[in-house]
């Protein structure tokens, strides 16, 4: 199973989604981020998306990686994969 | 904001020391700095619109046109004495803000070596646990307090998890500290002492602060660079609170500070507008912001470098400064905007000049910095080369972490010569020469 994790910022405009699990899913993170959003709603969507791009202060993470550090949306997401959807934190 | 025009309440607060006085804050609402979005001053980690980072909002024209003297006369020397440009803290807890007033030296030598005249150091190497994180800890915890969480904690590179166990205990508040996992124990044992849970997480800090914000949600832990960031950063305004205080409010040419989350830098900014807006700085052109990362971990300042509005994240930051090894920072943005309205500039050291500058400081002014802090004193040599900083401009840098808290540091416990080994019997005292007064900056090792 695929599974998205929410952060509680992201989880107020689409409740059902977090945790949610998606059977089978192949694809790009883009494909998975537009299936997610497309569930979501334009509310939830534009919290993630800035237009085409992730939002700024969006932190994506699939299986504990940044996906700036991976290949952006292009990230390959697969049955297994986990997604955090997490917004950027302040210093240490 | 509520055009509201009450007179701050200044009153004896309820079993607090004597002299202690509770100062009501003139905070308003949370606004986006992004969007401009704005909320209540509630519990929220980002922008519900666009996830942007929320800064607190003053009402401050009760405050406009006063004189400083008249409304701080009598008030602690502590950073509750700036009570009404901090988030609400309730009664109690305003008064247990006990973190005093640190000092700002002149640094004479240190000026002639860095070729400039006038120098002052703002000493937060003096704070209980040796860094400037106790200014936001303390905040944070302290308004996490007020609005009744059970648990604080933090996700840190180190100094912030020592800064917030001790906030923690202030508060009567169990604290939980999320760290990558291999940190010293002398990040560590401070939090140990005060009763602090360490909570290791493998991996770089980013990776720490993933899982934090996870179970800050679980849990329902208030995690003060997280969920409660906005109250956390006001926290870092009172460095240059008090720094213009101790300075007459005759602000400086330029302010030299660190940068890693860029927090700091974009409290400070906010400080001086807020200043300006109650005509306590004079307006028009305020200090150029002089940040510094260190090269091993410089997204800010690369950005600065390339002219670019895009901060690129350092996956693996690799530096001798340990509390600048922040890849994502998360004011990143803020900070560079700041630094750019205030025509200042961004550097970024190199481990070598960090070492030379926390020798140098240590050799003229007698203050042992930890590398976040010679990091600083390393960026205004530098820009002073390049002529950013002139001779005459008159400096003021941020001395965010005492030395003591690195001495794991290998690199940095090189510096200095051999000890000379004595016979306990017959020691051989020709060995000891004292020869000319030292060199404040011995170049020879
Ligand atoms: C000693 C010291 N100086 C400076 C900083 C940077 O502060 P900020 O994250 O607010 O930019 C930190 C921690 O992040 C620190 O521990
Ligand atoms: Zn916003």
């Amino acid at each position: 199973m695929t599974t998205l994790v929410l952060a509680s910022v992201l989880r107020q405009s689409a409740p059902s989604l977090h945790q949610k699990e998606y059977d089978g899913f192949r694809g790009s993170l883009l494909e998975f981020l537009n299936t997610v959003s497309a569930e979501g709603g334009p509310s939830f969507r534009g919290r993630i998306f800035d237009g085409d791009r992730l939002r700024r202060y969006l932190n994506v993470f699939v299986d504990g990686t940044d996906v700036r550090y991976l290949s952006g949306l292009a990230t390959p997401i697969t049955p297994t994969s986990r997604v955090d959807l997490i917004p950027a934190v302040a210093g240490g | 904001m509520g055009g509201s025009t009450v007179e701050p309440v200044v009153r004896e607060s309820v079993g607090s020391a004597p002299g202690n006085l509770a100062i009501a804050s003139l905070a308003r609402t949370l606004r986006c700095v992004e969007c401009g979005h704005e909320t209540r001053l509630e519990v929220h980690q980002s922008c519900p619109a666009c996830l942007g980072p929320l800064a607190v909002t003053y009402d401050l024209s009760t405050l406009r046109g006063s004189v400083p003297s008249d409304r701080l006369s009598g008030r602690p020397r502590s950073i509750g004495r700036f009570a009404e440009l901090l988030p609400p803290l309730s009664l109690p807890w305003s008064a247990r803000l006990d973190l005093e007033t640190t000092p700002l030296r002149p640094a004479p030598r240190l000026a002639e070596w860095l070729g400039v005249e006038t120098v002052w150091l703002k000493d937060d190497t003096v704070l209980p646990t040796g860094s400037f994180k106790d200014r936001p800890a303390s905040v944070a915890v302290a308004f996490a307090a007020a609005q009744g969480h059970r648990a604080v904690g933090c996700a840190s590179t180190g100094n912030l998890a020592a800064a917030t166990a001790r906030a923690a205990v202030r508060a009567s508040l169990p604290c939980f500290v999320f760290v990558p996992a291999g940190l010293p124990d002398s990040k560590l044992d401070p939090v140990r002492q005060f009763g602090g849970q360490i909570v290791e997480v493998e991996g770089p800090y980013d990776v720490a602060n993933r899982v934090a914000n996870l179970a800050a949600e679980a849990a329902g832990i208030g995690v003060v660079n997280i969920t409660l960031r906005p109250y956390y950063t006001e926290g870092s305004k009172t460095l240059a609170l008090e720094t213009f205080e101790a300075l007459g409010w005759n602000p400086p040419d330029a302010i030299a500070l660190p940068l890693g989350s860029g927090a700091l830098l974009a409290a400070t900014e906010r400080a001086i507008s807020q200043l300006r807006e109650i005509g306590w700085i004079p307006s028009g052109p305020g200090p150029a912001l002089l940040g510094s990362q260190p090269d091993g971990c410089a997204p800010i300042a690369d950005a600065f470098d390339a002219g670019s509005d895009e901060i690129v994240p350092v996956e693996h930051p690799r530096t001798i400064a340990e509390s600048l090894a922040i890849g994502d920072p998360g004011s990143g943005y803020e900070a560079l905007r700041a630094i750019r309205a205030s025509r200042g500039a961004a550097d970024s050291p190199t481990s070598e000049e960090v070492i030379a500058a926390i020798r140098a400081l240590a050799r003229t002014e007698g203050i042992w910095v930890e590398p976040a802090a010679g990091t600083v004193i390393a960026t205004l040599r530098r820009l002073r080369e390049a002529g950013t900083v002139r001779r005459q401009d008159r400096v003021v840098a941020f001395l965010t972490g005492a030395g003591w808290k690195i001495s794991h540091a290998v690199a940095l416990s090189r510096v200095g010569s051999a000890p000379i080994h004595l016979d306990p019997v017959h020691p051989d005292l020709s060995q000891l020469h004292v020869g000319p007064r030292p060199e404040a900056l011995g170049g020879a090792e």
